[in-house]
């Protein structure tokens, strides 16, 4: 059992980082990791008709702009192995991974916040000593360990020693820190847009960040159509500019 | 040595594409609320920016200039990735060269690719991969996890092939005219619109914020939430954004506004605002 469980802690591993490390290749989804799973715990077939069931259910929840989708990776994989493991249906898997599900999102928001960002600025620290090597391994594997190693260990002990074990202490977790994360999870980006403001702000050109906020919540358009407007809009600035032709020596 | 200087106006060699596909992948290893993936850009133009910068001075004040939040649909991001290596490269041979410029064509493609990149694979390509692999997958059949890879990799890996070579291809036939008619001007203040109107448009998207605050007026309970969607929609996220913009201007470290924001979320749940 100890093996078995070992070897779905890898895939789990794998998984949770597939954003980070391999580029989003998608060989973290459900559907994909349900054959491997299958094949470790003995009953490919069943593996393969999981996965299928779950990708249809996550189908929804992706990585879209900077919003962070409910944990897919590592808490299908727990999914699958328990409902091999129990026979349990489809439905009595995922909510025994549930809670993990909704921790290991809000443990994913924390790294992107804390470990991200300390990492970021060790980078920037490493690049001004001119350490090329450290800022490299900074940057391949602050992250990619933080979110990696803790999915890997719950799904662990999950699969070793029964789901209830986690999610007895996972329900210590007071609903309000749960919350809170999440509203944290929906601000936070504007750290990031503060920063490129901060750095492009320039009183004349203000009013279009305006326009676009404005063409987003008042029209309704979509980034594209924004995108759009504020390019013809840069053209008829940049058509209308004037340079003083005294630096050119006729 | 001569013939060195003819070469060194292609400066992308295969083994360049190479090293900024296989290194794209990893852009969002670093990410973060702030930089996001400002690191896995720097990470994968490396190799070609030390080509373009022998001297040490150089190419770390290059590596520097990468360093800036940036964030794109990781599928398409060698393309901008390849644009900069053009506009570097500009930089080196070019004097009058406005390095800012190479930020505000980087800031101002980020919407507008992502925009495409989200809806492509995110939206389109990957529900169909999924919806083949799905149908095969639920009959038991191991096919179905095999084709949903195999389409999903061979467009995926397509597209980022594609975005490379063009994305360096469009920047250098662009940048071959750019120092006449102050062109490198008009591009650098027109990314830089482009690039606001698209932050302003991301402001609304992308950060999300609603108070659950309500009270009773007149008899009727009404949700505060409400009465800002009448007057202004958005005014909370624009608010925390410009909040952040003040405390950066007021030299607040990165970490103290994240840790803010978790301990005023948390707080604001306790008592009931969100």
């Amino acid at each position: 059992m100890v093996v078995k469980a070992l070897l779905v802690a890898l895939v789990a591993f794998l998984a949770a980082i597939d954003e980070q490390t391999f580029g989003a290749c998608m060989m973290s989804r459900p559907l994909f990791t349900g054959p491997i799973i299958g094949l470790i715990m003995g009953d490919m077939t069943t593996g393969i008709i999981m996965g299928a069931s779950l990708e249809a259910m996550f189908m929804g929840s992706i990585m879209v702009g900077s919003a962070v989708p409910p944990e897919v990776y590592a808490s299908s994989v727990l999914s699958i192995a328990v409902a091999i493991q129990s026979g349990a249906g489809v439905g009595t898997a995922v909510a025994l991974a549930l809670p993990l599900s909704v921790f290991l999102q809000m443990w994913r928001n924390f790294c992107y916040a804390i470990p991200g960002s300390w990492a970021g600025k060790q980078i920037d620290k490493a690049v001004n000593e001119r350490n090329l090597k450290k800022a490299n391994l900074l940057h391949l594997t602050v992250v990619p360990l933080s979110i990696g190693i803790p999915s890997a260990l719950l799904v662990f002990v999950a699969v070793a020693f029964g789901a209830d074990t986690i999610n007895n202490v996972l329900n210590l977790i007071p609903d309000v820190v749960m919350d809170g994360f999440n509203v944290a999870a929906g601000v936070l980006s504007c750290v990031g847009l503060a920063l490129l403001i901060k750095m492009m702000s320039n009183s004349k050109i203000m009013p279009f960040l305006f326009i676009g906020f404005i063409a987003v919540m008042y029209l309704g358009m979509d980034v594209i159509g924004v995108a759009v407007a504020g390019l013809c809009m840069a053209l008829i600035a940049v058509n209308s500019m004037r340079f003083e032709e005294a630096e050119e020596d006729f | 040595m001569e013939k060195k200087e003819q070469q060194s106006t292609e400066i992308m060699t295969a083994k360049d594409y190479r090293s900024i596909f296989w290194r794209s992948f990893t852009i969002q290893s670093s990410w973060s609320f702030d930089k996001m993936m400002a690191y896995g850009y720097m990470y994968a133009i490396e190799k070609p920016l030390r080509k373009i910068y022998p001297n040490d001075d150089d190419f770390y004040a290059a590596l520097k200039r990468h360093t800036e939040t940036f964030n794109i649909t990781p599928h398409v991001s060698p393309f901008v990735m390849t644009l900069g290596v053009a506009m570097e490269e500009e930089n080196a041979k070019n004097e009058d060269f406005d390095t800012e410029s190479i930020n505000n064509v980087k800031v101002g493609l980020m919407g507008p690719l992502s925009g495409i990149g989200d809806s492509f694979f995110w939206g389109t390509f990957r529900v169909i991969a999924a919806g083949i692999g799905i149908g095969l997958a639920k009959q038991g059949n191991i096919l179905g996890a095999i084709l949903y890879f195999l389409i999903y990799t061979s467009i995926h890996f397509l597209t980022k092939i594609l975005a490379g070579k063009y994305g360096y291809k469009l920047g250098t036939k662009f940048l071959e005219n750019a120092s006449e008619n102050h062109m490198m001007e008009k591009l650098s203040y027109g990314a830089s619109i482009l690039g606001l109107t698209v932050i302003g448009a991301m402001i609304g998207t992308m950060v999300s914020l609603q108070t659950t605050l309500s009270f009773n007026l007149s008899g009727t309970e009404t949700t505060l939430q409400s009465i800002f969607d009448q007057i202004f929609p958005g005014l909370l996220p624009l608010g925390a954004t410009f909040l952040c913009v003040w405390l950066y201007k007021k030299n607040v470290k990165t970490i103290y506004i994240i840790l803010g924001i978790f301990v005023l979320s948390i707080l604001g749940c306790m008592i009931g605002i969100f």
